[in-house]
């Protein structure tokens, strides 16, 4: 089992009142699943995903990741565990505008302190396998939406996570694209990439292995 | 339409109340400084502006080569205006003015007992040319009514009030002033009272006497004294040039003259310039007692100081609003879709700036008044924060515009260059005006090089002046207090040798370890002759030689080494002398050993050498140690040199029982000590106006330029949140954002460092070139001034480095 979501509270107080984002969610992912969260603007699909990506606290509740008390973790250790388990995707694509595709790449790397040669090795091997190689050098600027978002799952998977978490990732894209997108997800997915989505679409969401509904912070 | 500018514009300015306030806090301090410095300069520059025939007025001032030194001197001989106003043409006025100086004058007072001030300035004799060069306005009295009384005086204003207070003009007339000088008593009545001259004057004389016609003898052609001042009114139509000649003339003739009839050798070079009245307040190179001069450099560094502090503010405002542009292209893109032209856009950012530069001007009313007490040893007397509410606010006027349109025209154009689509499209990180950040970093290193060359700058003045103070002179000046019998008990009969008995009671106390009579080693008053050695066969050596009176105790309490030879002998009249170091290369003995016995001095005083001391410095540390010989001479002793025990806790009560036994022998107001160190440190007070105004410039540069990084680091972290966020979930720890926001900044000190060193190098280098003995500037100062830089600036921009880091990347990384 890859990770374990017990009884997860989460809420914010705001003028006296006690707002639940997320309420009793139980959740277990194997390795290998394709899930798609759904759920209309608000409900804690995105939330959800930040605190399985342990960049977002909860209040209450056990989250154990490949064995690891993640509640329990300090924070330099849950740093350490995501960094080297999990890869994320951003809708709006969050690649930096001063580096170029290359860089982009390998920024994710030199914070694993991995070495030079290392790295230049890891980047061409990602270029190629998204087939990016002539696009190396232009910067984010240069590139559509599309190409954009390759390169930020390709960033996502350089260093080989076993989870990639991915916030609306076609939400920017045309339908074309958001197809090719969908298709590569399917194919790292059957490669034995963990997937977690979060998405308002139906047709997106028929990728997966297995669909997430939530409402107001419930699992419905 | 101006009212709603207006009040678009405070709202914007509360709401960037962080950069609101720092620019108003940069803007007030340049502002309140150039305002202090404007104040300073235009009052050196106002001295004698009212007089009407400036440009014509010239003084007579006297040059001399002794020792193939250029001195000079501000007076001209007494009776030269006589030799002028026979022998030239051309001249509307010659006007002597000679001071007087008295021992005390004594005021006839209607109630009780007569008034007494002692050695009051300001008294000169003058003569009828006098009040027809200058317009005084009569309270009271005549000019004509002085002039027929020998023995009249008239009073400036000032004067009358501090000698009759609570009298009008009128009630003067006739009251009696007695003048008591070394010489003789006068008593005087009062003829007038005048009106103050318009101020700053260099006519600053308050009582006038006046000058009897006398025919000199031809030996007072050659004594040139400081205070005998001597001013000429030119003809329009006269040359300067030819009338400096024929005054020259005169005197050459005369000394002429003189050296026939007395058979002097003795070589010097005299002769006579005009001074331009402009020029006569900035003739630093004129030795003078009784007049203020300011240095013209020193007045241009002023204004480079104000000039370079004003530009680091301008800067601040100019970065922090390019910065803040990104934030607000969407109001920018909104403003345009509706219709704003660039004129528009630009005016309201200058309207934003004028706003910011006045509020500025009204808080540096207050910051005004504290640069004023920082630098209340530097500004002279007479000038007030604000004399003239309405001069401020011209001031602030013409600044505030300047400094608008100096400050905000290049914002304001950028502003008009933000791409209206791309606001409303992008989603992405704002990549605008990279050109603009390219500026706002040759600013920061622009402000940086200015801080460092004040900072290194400070920091070598600071040592050379600790070097100056503590370095090892020669002897030891440690628990030495001076106390001197004041010149004019000197030669009078009543205390007449008195300070022998009182050394001997000194010694008895048990809190001094040592007293002695003489001239202190280093001081500022000393006097020197051409001494002459002769060997036979060879022609003679002669050689300036500094006399120093002192006793047979003086030896031993500096702690000076005597390498060759013996200690001085008691002595009535000069007997003996002991040299220096210096004075034995000088003569060219072979040896300390080789100078004994033998005799120099002056021609037919010759007297022998019996000692040899170790070098000490004499004077300050612009001077060189020179050839210099001990005396004694009784009559020549009236400095105390007294040296405490070095148990500290004592001092207070040794002190109180010096004064109790000076008591005995002299008047009680006559007794001050001081102690010899904090004198010596007295001697250097230029350099410590100086280093206080280079540490003051260093802390506003310093604080500006932190003020300017501050709000450029809050900037960027804002404009790199996103950056951060993204690097963050990509594995940066929070250590590595930190230097990642942090290194910029240090590259930035780095660069401005390597511009600052030079510049500090070379302007530092010049003012140490004045001092005989000087420090060497040393690599490392450079180092601890750009480590100083980079730990204030790590300081400034860490605290944001540190929030922006360890913000939850989440918040940063929300899609909206």
């Amino acid at each position: 089992m890859l990770l374990q979501l017990n009884n997860i509270f989460k809420w914010v107080n705001s003028g006296g009142q006690r707002i639940f984002l997320l309420k009793d969610i139980n959740l277990e992912v194997e390795e290998g699943e394709f899930i798609s969260i759904m759920g209309p603007s608000g409900s804690g699909k995105s939330t959800l995903l930040n605190v399985i990506g342990m960049l977002d606290a909860f209040d209450e509740g056990e989250y154990n990741f490949l064995d690891e008390s993640v509640h329990d973790l300090k924070e330099k250790h849950r740093a350490n565990l995501y960094k080297e388990y999990i890869g994320f995707v951003f809708q709006s694509y969050h690649l930096l505008d001063e580096l170029t595709v290359q860089e982009n790449l390998e920024m994710p790397l030199i914070y694993k302190k991995f070495k030079g040669s290392e790295r230049k090795a890891m980047v061409a091997d990602m270029l190629d396998r998204f087939s990016i190689v002539g696009k190396k050098d232009l910067f984010p600027a240069q590139l559509s939406g599309g190409q954009q978002q390759l390169v930020g799952i390709a960033r996502a998977l350089i260093s080989n996570p076993k989870l990639i978490l991915a916030d609306e990732p076609t939400g920017n894209l045309n339908s074309k694209q958001g197809e090719e997108i969908m298709e590569l997800f399917k194919q790292l997915n059957e490669e034995g990439v963990t997937i977690i989505q979060v998405t308002h679409s139906e047709k997106n969401a028929e990728y997966g292995s297995r669909i997430i509904n939530l409402l107001d912070g419930r699992m419905v | 339409m101006i009212k709603k500018y207006l009040i678009t514009t405070f709202r914007h300015l509360q709401r960037k109340r962080l950069f609101t306030t720092l620019n108003i806090f940069g803007l007030a301090i340049g502002i309140s400084i150039c305002w202090v410095i404007y104040r300073i300069v235009s009052y050196e520059y106002s001295y004698d502006k009212e007089l009407v025939q400036k440009e014509n007025i010239y003084r007579v001032v006297s040059g001399f080569v002794f020792d193939e030194k250029e001195d000079y001197n501000g007076g001209a001989s007494k009776p030269l205006y006589q030799g002028i106003r026979e022998q030239i043409d051309g001249l509307e006025h010659v006007v002597p003015i000679f001071e007087n100086s008295f021992r005390s004058v004594e005021v006839d007072n209607s109630f009780g007992s007569p008034l007494r001030f002692d050695d009051q300035k300001g008294v000169a004799a003058i003569d009828s040319a006098y009040f027809n060069f200058l317009e005084y306005r009569w309270l009271s009295g005549t000019k004509s009514s002085f002039l027929d009384n020998p023995n009249s005086v008239v009073l400036t204003e000032d004067r009358a009030k501090q000698y009759f207070p609570d009298q009008v003009p009128n009630e003067i007339l006739d009251r009696t002033i007695t003048y008591y000088s070394y010489r003789d008593t006068i008593t005087r009545t009062v003829a007038g009272v005048v009106a103050n001259l318009p101020q700053p004057t260099e006519f600053n004389s308050h009582e006038f006497v006046p000058l009897p016609y006398i025919a000199y003898d031809l030996n007072i052609w050659t004594n040139t004294n400081g205070s005998d001042r001597l001013y000429l009114q030119l003809d329009k139509a006269s040359n300067p040039a030819i009338i400096a000649e024929q005054i020259d003339d005169i005197i050459q003739q005369k000394t002429k003259e003189w050296r026939d009839q007395s058979e002097n050798t003795f070589n010097f070079k005299r002769w006579i310039e005009l001074l331009p009245l402009g020029e006569s307040h900035f003739a630093t190179h004129i030795r003078e007692s009784n007049l203020r001069k300011a240095s013209k450099p020193v007045l241009y560094g002023l204004m480079g100081i104000a000039l370079f502090l004003l530009l680091l503010a301008c800067i601040n405002y100019i970065n922090m609003s390019v910065a803040g542009i990104p934030q607000r292209t969407k109001e920018i893109g909104v403003r345009k879709t509706l219709g704003s032209n660039k004129k528009q856009l630009i005016g309201q950012f200058l309207l934003e700036t004028l706003v910011t530069t006045v509020l500025a001007g009204i808080l540096s009313l207050a910051l005004t008044k504290l640069v004023f007490w920082f630098l209340k040893d530097i500004i002279p007397e007479g000038i007030t924060p604000f004399a003239n509410i309405l001069e401020y606010l011209g001031f602030l006027f013409v600044l505030s515009v300047l400094v608008a349109i100096l400050a905000g025209l290049y914002p304001g154009w950028l502003i008009t260059r933000v791409n209206v689509i791309s606001v409303f499209r992008s989603t992405s990180l704002q990549t605008k005006g990279s050109k603009g950040f390219n500026l706002q970093k040759a600013l920061i290193i622009f402000q940086f090089v200015i801080a460092l060359v004040f900072i290194t700058s400070a920091l070598i003045i600071g040592k050379q002046l600790q070097y100056s103070i503590k370095s090892d002179m020669g002897f030891n000046k440690d628990a030495v207090v001076l106390v001197q019998v004041p010149y004019k008990y000197v030669f009078e009969d009543k205390y007449d040798g008195k300070q022998f008995p009182l050394l001997e009671e000194l010694k008895t106390i048990s809190g001094i370890q040592n007293a002695s009579l003489g001239a202190a080693p280093l001081s500022e008053g000393y006097a020197s002759s051409a001494y002459e050695y002769s060997e036979e066969g060879k022609p003679a050596i002669s050689r300036q030689v500094f006399k120093k009176w002192v006793d047979t105790s003086y030896v031993n309490l500096y702690n000076l080494k005597v390498l060759a030879g013996r200690n001085l002998h008691e002595s009535d009249t000069p007997t003996e002398y002991v040299i220096n170091e210096t004075a034995v290369k000088a003569f060219g003995f072979a040896s300390t050993q080789e100078a004994l016995g033998k005799f120099i001095g002056q021609k037919d005083e010759k007297l022998p050498i019996v000692g040899v001391v170790n070098d000490f410095h004499m004077r300050d540390f612009y001077q060189s140690i020179d050839p210099m010989a001990f005396q004694m001479e009784k009559s020549n002793l009236t400095n105390f040199n007294i040296k405490l025990t070095s148990n500290t806790d004592q001092w207070q009560s040794t002190l109180s029982e010096i004064e109790q036994k000076w008591y005995r022998f002299y008047p009680p107001e006559s007794f001050s000590y001081t102690f010899y160190d904090e004198s010596i440190e007295q001697m250097y007070k230029q350099e410590k106006q100086l280093a206080t105004l280079v540490n003051l410039a260093t802390f506003v540069s310093i604080f500006i330029s932190c003020l300017g990084l501050f709000g450029l680091a809050v900037l960027t972290a804002f404009q790199r949140t996103k950056e951060i966020g993204i690097r963050k979930v990509m594995g940066a720890s929070v250590e590595g954002i930190v230097r990642l926001l942090s290194k910029e900044y240090i590259i930035l000190v780095i660069i401005a460092l390597v511009f600052a060193s030079p510049i500090a190098w070379f302007a530092m280098d010049k003012w140490l070139e004045k001092f005989a003995y000087r420090i060497e500037i040393e690599w490392w100062i450079f180092l601890l001034a750009g480590i100083a830089a980079i730990t204030i600036a790590l300081l400034t921009v860490g605290y944001q480095a540190i929030k922006a880091a360890i913000a939850n990347p989440v918040k940063s990384l929300r899609t909206e």
